[in-house]
């Protein structure tokens, strides 16, 4: 478990996956030999909550404390999660497919993995923009109130929040069983590992969601 | 071990002899050796075949090309010409009479493996591979009932067996498995 007394530039030695994370934090730059405590100070960032995002991205079925996670900056933590995704991540698997297309122009698999992904990209998509003009603004709208402007049910509000990371597992499996015998392996390993760690923020970010968000908007809402 | 199935269709004896010389080398059995592309009524019983067909086929094989592919076959074109596949999109692969037996061997694999696939795939019961075929089309669990003549409950049985078997849990995932096993059209 990381804590505060640890130092932030050997949390992320250990784990590199967490680079992103504090740069979503707001908390990438400056790190020297500070602790977490330290930065957050630096930063105006609260302790607590940025211990909660750190060790729920880095110890598998960790949940925070609800009550440690406010909702806005929570909200905001999400929506740089998916700008990440849709400047980074998106572009990244289209990019792969793309040039290893170019080699093999004419290869099934990434045929329809390319028609797959397209598929996928455009549902999340569509599920990222309905959380950002629908959900969130509501969810900021409803800690400004304190609470007092009811929602009349929380999970048709979610409704839109499927499964998604499903579809990535299938496809990493697929792709794993079926891979082609003269592809290129730096670019399929590459996908592959874009793939997998797509696949484990999505389950994350959808942890944060389901775990963290909607429950404390319920509490928010109880008398 | 005999690991899978040809089926040469060639008129020269030289090319033939040789691709049987090869083939067996790799233990992949041969069906049949033929002149001309035969009948639907014969190629409709090829399943999990490697066919290795000379690409002046190439009219033959475009017409027939659904048939032969619905039933898991791979098609590998015999070009004597230098870099020219007459056969172009409809061949899985092909393989040029200059070719080294490294390339050869390759395009085998690529066979090989898919015949791997196919042999995991047998774990699925003939029922589950209509139903399977039937989620990829897009059916609901209603009308896959209705058009099987059994209950939705076995519907929804056979599909979480399927997805136990594959380990595929999406209908998108199980779609792009149906296509890549050619149980579906995947351009669509």
């Amino acid at each position: 478990m990381i804590t505060e007394r640890d130092k932030l530039s050997d949390v992320i030695s250990m784990n590199i996956d967490l680079l992103p994370i504090t740069h979503r934090l707001g908390l990438s730059t400056h790190i020297g030999e500070k602790t977490i405590r330290e930065i957050c100070i630096l930063f105006d960032r609260d302790v607590k909550f940025t211990l909660g995002i750190l060790n729920t991205f880095s110890t598998a079925n960790y949940l925070p404390n609800p009550e440690d996670m406010d909702l806005c900056p929570l909200i905001d933590f999400l929506t740089k999660t998916h700008e990440f995704h849709k400047q980074v991540t998106i572009p990244r698997l289209s990019g792969l497919i793309v040039q290893m297309k170019q080699l093999m122009p004419n290869e099934k698999l990434l045929i329809v993995v390319e028609d797959y992904l397209n598929q996928y990209i455009e549902k999340l998509i569509k599920h990222i923009d309905y959380e950002e003009t629908e959900v969130f603004p509501l969810v900021r709208k409803r800690v400004e109130a304190k609470g007092k402007t009811q929602v009349s049910n929380l999970k048709k509000l979610f409704k839109q929040h499927t499964n998604v990371e499903n579809e990535l597992s299938d496809l990493k499996t697929i792709i794993i069983r079926h891979i082609p015998v003269q592809i290129d392996m730096n670019l399929i390993n590459d996908l592959l590992h874009t793939l997998s760690h797509f696949e484990k923020e999505q389950l994350d970010h959808a942890r944060f969601e389901d775990k963290i968000l909607i429950p404390r908007l319920i509490a928010l809402q109880a008398p | 071990m005999q690991t899978g199935n040809s089926v040469i269709i060639h008129s020269s004896p030289i090319i033939q002899q040789g691709l049987k010389s090869i083939l067996l080398s790799r233990n992949i059995g041969i069906t049949d050796v033929m002149v001309a592309v035969p009948e639907d009524t014969v190629l409709n019983t090829w399943k999990n075949m490697l066919i290795m067909v000379d690409t002046q086929f190439s009219d033959e094989i475009k017409k027939h090309a659904k048939v032969i592919k619905k039933n898991g076959n791979r098609i590998v074109g015999i070009e004597t010409a230098v870099f020219f596949n007459k056969l172009d999109s409809c061949s899985d692969d092909i393989l040029y009479v200059h070719d080294n037996l490294d390339t050869i061997n390759q395009t085998l694999m690529e066979y090989l493996s898919g015949v791997s696939d196919v042999k995991s795939d047998n774990q699925l019961s003939h029922r589950e591979i209509e139903v399977l075929t039937m989620v990829a089309q897009g059916y609901s669990n209603k009308q896959i009932a209705g058009q099987l003549f059994i209950s939705i409950h076995t519907v929804i049985t056979h599909r979480k067996n399927i997805t136990f078997k594959l380990g595929i849990k999406s209908i998108p995932g199980l779609t792009l498995y149906a296509a890549l096993n050619n149980l579906v059209d995947f351009q669509r």
